[in-house]
């Protein structure tokens, strides 16, 4: 199948669901009230700017923390490994929703007996917690890139008389970059699908303002369709860049599947 | 043998055992390098040779015995372990150039990072290298486009970039094609013959009967018969050596 064939027969698969999504959707019982969340356009584009520059921070924070917990967990002291996988096994063994909570009453009710507890430091505390989250699953995508690096290029790197850090900056960690952007990338889009938690505890982003919606108008299917629909906006760009970059890598590396 | 001083002793290694489980790797192995020796060591495979060669630079952890470089003990995880790395060159089986840089690159990159050479003067060595072994108008092209023995030869002066004291070779020709197995070995001599010290596993018997001064036999990570290059390959005393020779294709 020649390349031009394969992208007309993507581009109407694509065209055929969004067409089926919107039979099934118009067959819904009663009326979506689209001009109802039409008339909060400006509320939904505030939140799902804030949506963005929150998950940007949790990024920042995730990287910052995921790379040193992965750095920690590759040392060679042992009592810095433990402390990166205690990190690392609490993070991924409990629900977000569970470790927000826990932010919210250490921080945000301490703050707010003080009387210091606004939407900004709702919005500050939410982002750290995503960015502490994400930097669990960031610092086991890094290890996993730093361990694919054959032991050859460590030894090599050693016998030339470089310390594990030295092998680690200039040989080990150079090579894993390549690596690592497209499984970070896939990091990011599941930080900005978890910030819709943070509406939880009080965050303006844009899910906060879709469940208004739907509370105050008990109009949920022009809410939440409307909310999907924004949340794609952020995250394909994300995912196709991802999948390009994949692809980048692998044709380096691999054929493609054959669809024999 | 002839007469040596103490002090011209490079590398020393002494009573080296290690096991993996129950397989013994080495079981007792002294070995004394010194300065501008040549020594081949060879030997049926698994019988010790690698990881001989692994713990000389602390690549391998001994079981029991020591390793000392140039009187110094070689201590893994000790302050000076680097230092002392640095002294003694590896050159691998599978080459281990680094990937994402040049192949002048892979010359500097160890003396600039560890500060024993300003850029200037590591790039001019490196070029001087990179002549010497042939690849002059390789210096900008990476590891990846470059046969492999033209890796071989970048690996071989990636190790000298350091001017380490002693060269360690373990099976340098083993992962070559037939054709280009000639012009690493070739590169090998050359570097003998300018006083390199040097000690080389190898599976090419009579690249190691012109090339080498002494020659070590291992199995089982026992050194089985040790000597003079010549008269050991010539006419060896040992049984298992003679065994071991009679089934080699070059002799
Ligand atoms: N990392 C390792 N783990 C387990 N066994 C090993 C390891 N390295 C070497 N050995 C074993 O030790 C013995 C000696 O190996 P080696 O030194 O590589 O021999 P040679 O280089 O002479 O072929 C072999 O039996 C080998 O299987
Ligand atoms: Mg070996």
């Amino acid at each position: 199948m020649t390349a031009q064939r394969e992208r007309l027969v993507r581009g109407a698969v694509v065209m055929a669901i969004i067409a089926a999504l919107a039979i099934v959707i118009s067959l819904a019982p009663g009326e979506i009230r689209w001009a109802l969340a039409w008339e909060r356009r400006d509320l939904f584009l505030t939140g799902l700017g804030l949506t963005v520059v929150i998950s940007s921070g949790a990024v920042g924070i995730g990287l910052i923390l995921g790379v040193i917990a992965a750095l920690f967990r590759v040392s060679r002291s042992v009592a810095l490994d433990q402390i990166g996988r205690t990190y690392v096994e609490v993070v991924r063994g409990t629900p977000f929703l569970v470790q927000l909570y826990l932010w919210y009453w250490c921080i945000a009710q301490a703050l707010q007996l003080h009387g210091l507890f606004g939407p900004r430091e709702a919005a500050i505390v939410g982002a750290i917690g995503l960015g502490v989250f994400g930097g669990a699953y960031i610092a086991e995508v890094v290890r996993g890139a730093i361990e694919s690096i054959d032991r050859g290029q460590w030894e090599a790197a050693r016998s030339l008389g470089l310390s594990h850090a030295q092998a680690l900056r200039h040989v080990v960690l150079p090579q894993c970059a390549r690596r690592l952007l497209p499984p970070l990338t896939g990091e990011a889009v599941s930080i900005v699908k978890e910030s819709s938690l943070l509406s939880i505890i009080g965050v303006a982003e844009i899910t906060y303002h879709a469940k208004n919606l739907q509370a105050r108008e008990y109009e949920t299917w022009a809410a939440f369709i409307c909310l999907a629909a924004l949340y794609l906006v952020v995250t394909l760009p994300l995912t196709l860049l991802t999948r390009r970059m994949e692809r980048r890598l692998a044709g380096e590396e691999a054929l493609p599947v054959a669809r024999l | 043998m002839s007469v040596s001083t103490q002090n011209d002793v490079i590398l020393q290694a002494r009573g080296l055992a290690k096991r993996w489980g129950d397989v013994v790797a080495l079981d007792g192995v002294d070995l004394t390098v010194h300065k501008g020796e040549v020594i081949t060591v060879i030997g049926p495979s698994g019988g010790g040779k690698s990881t001989l060669l692994r713990c000389l630079n602390g690549l391998e952890v001994p079981d029991a015995g020591s390793v000392r470089v140039g009187g110094a003990p070689l201590r893994v995880g000790a302050p000076d372990i680097d230092a002392l790395r640095r002294r003694v060159g590896m050159v691998f089986q599978a080459f281990h150039l680094f990937p994402h840089i040049s192949v002048l690159d892979n010359l500097t990159l160890a003396p600039t990072v560890v500060c024993t050479e300003d850029r200037a003067t590591a790039t001019r060595h490196a070029r001087e290298l990179l002549d010497r072994v042939g690849l002059a108008d390789k210096a900008s092209a990476r590891p990846g486009e470059l046969s492999g023995g033209q890796q071989q030869r970048v690996a071989i002066a990636r190790a000298l970039a350091m001017r380490p004291d002693a060269l360690l070779f373990d099976e340098p020709t083993s992962a070559l094609d037939p054709e280009t197995v000639g012009e690493v070995l070739g590169v090998i001599r050359e570097i003998a013959a300018d006083g390199t010290t040097m000690v080389i596993v190898t599976h090419e018997i009579s690249f190691a009967a012109d090339v080498s001064s002494r020659t070590v036999f291992m199995e089982h990570g026992r050194i089985i018969a040790e000597g003079a290059t010549q008269p050991l390959l010539r006419t060896p005393t040992s049984d298992r050596l003679r065994a071991f020779l009679a089934r080699m294709p070059t002799m």
